[in-house]
């Protein structure tokens, strides 16, 4: 496994062959890493009457000929808000915020990003919680899910950067039927089950 | 106006029009002056949108509103608000021609970049419509539009302009590779090469890529709504981009 260095990012951001844009200071792209900025979107995760997260829900709603009531099922837990350049918006503790980056990824089918916070925010208590993993060929913004594990809120503005994203080389084949996300413009909630999943899962 | 309204010269939609509002009140149609004022109204608005957003407001025109006017003579009597579709597309075409916006801001030796651009002029400046629909002479549309750039000039980049050749053939390259339309390199030591670019420039690039796409090769198809979203994103961006270029922080 290789990161790609300073250099090496510089060469094939200019190539094309790899895309994080728009950079907007020297200093974003870092010794083997590229800082990431916060998006315009915020999508708040509220529990609004829901006791848990249920994949047989996800079963259920799979096999539905209501396909807008299944998706509205999967979104009821978002509250979506657009926040202008300048405002801000609070991530309180305990709770989950997704953004999208400012930035637009694309990469190449031999490169595999990792997204992390940026340390100074990590001393603050705001945790990038998952999906850190950006897969070869993946085109979009990258959703970042902030939590906030410390104990006051913080505020946050679009445009900061609050987390970064390193490469490394992979090897062999990485052709695979489609992502979830590709093409992302902004965050949006994922399936917590598939076909393959079904089996395990009861039917209500 | 009525004289015109009612002139042989007129498509033989108004004609009809005319006739079967006489048949059914008893009376001719009369337009009003508050009539003539809403439709002025209306042609001044058009005015003001391709002033502002450029070609790519009258691409928007043409694709949206046409096909609501199948009739695009219709004057609809019962409530004449809007000049018909004929008059406006007259109109915006003319502006077009004396503003020189008419010309390809790319040249042959830009490729297929070109013909994609002149295809979509092409589009915008088809005008098969009757003469009699030509509401306005050339003259008075640039006395027109010399009074809206008047009132846009204490306001900087209000106004349309056209981008330089190589900023537009590089807009519309990154969509052909499925990226949002902005200008935003980096030089050898990282350092960013960003450029305003104007959301009208953003638009025209969207336009000229949409309505050429046949024309271009790429590594991806983009649909109509995708190509939209990635216009969206960059004019988001540019806005980063802005704020950047004026601070001077890069």
């Amino acid at each position: 496994m290789t990161m790609l260095g300073r250099g090496e990012l510089i060469r094939r951001l200019r190539e094309g062959n790899l895309v994080v844009s728009p950079l907007l200071s020297k200093a974003q792209i870092g010794s083997a890493s590229i800082d990431l900025r916060i998006g315009n979107v915020v999508l708040m995760v509220r529990a609004r009457g829901s006791s848990h997260v249920d994949p047989v829900a996800a079963k259920r709603s799979a096999s539905s000929r209501k396909s807008h009531e299944a998706e509205l099922g999967r979104q009821q837990k978002h509250e979506r808000y657009e926040i202008p350049f300048h405002s801000k918006f609070l991530v309180h503790p305990g709770s989950l915020a997704l953004v999208p980056t400012l930035e637009w990824l694309q990469l190449p089918d031999d490169l595999h990003g990792s997204v992390t916070a940026r340390s100074t925010w990590a001393r603050e208590g705001l945790s990038i919680a998952t999906a850190t993993f950006i897969e070869p060929r993946y085109q979009g913004i990258a959703t970042l899910e902030l939590a906030n594990m410390g104990q006051i809120p913080i505020a946050l503005y679009p445009g900061m950067r609050v987390a970064q994203i390193a490469f490394v080389r992979v090897e062999g084949q990485t052709a695979r039927i489609g992502g979830q996300f590709r093409m992302s413009f902004e965050p949006r909630q994922g399936r917590v089950a598939d076909k393959d999943d079904f089996p395990f899962i009861p039917s209500s | 106006m009525n004289a015109w309204l009612n002139s042989t010269a007129a498509h033989q939609d108004v004609k009809n029009e005319l006739a079967a509002y006489a048949a059914q009140n008893g009376r001719p149609f009369v337009f009003t002056k508050e009539n003539r004022e809403l439709w002025l109204i209306e042609l001044i608005c058009d005015l003001f949108g391709v002033l502002l957003f450029g070609p790519a407001f009258f691409a928007a025109h043409r694709a949206y509103l046409q096909p609501l006017h199948p009739s695009p003579y219709t004057i609809k009597t019962a409530q004449p608000t809007h000049p018909p579709f004929a008059i406006r597309h007259k109109m915006l075409v003319q502006i077009m021609r004396v503003t020189g916006w008419d010309v390809p801001i790319t040249s042959a030796a830009d490729g297929a970049f070109h013909i994609a651009e002149t295809e979509m002029l092409r589009f915008l400046l088809d005008d098969t419509y009757d003469q009699w629909s030509r509401f306005f002479d050339d003259a008075d549309l640039r006395r027109a539009v010399a009074g809206v750039q008047k009132i846009f000039a204490p306001h900087g980049s209000l106004g349309y302009a056209p981008i330089n050749p190589a900023g537009l053939v590089k807009l519309i390259e990154r969509l052909t590779r499925g990226l949002p339309p902005i200008l935003a390199d980096i030089d050898q030591d990282g350092t960013p090469q960003l450029t305003d670019v104007r959301i009208s420039q953003t638009l025209y690039a969207g336009w000229v890529y949409w309505i050429g796409r046949q024309h271009l090769a790429g590594a991806v198809t983009l649909d109509f709504l995708t190509t939209n979203r990635l216009c969206d994103h960059a004019l988001l961006q540019q806005r980063a981009i802005n704020y950047t270029l004026i601070a001077g922080v890069t």
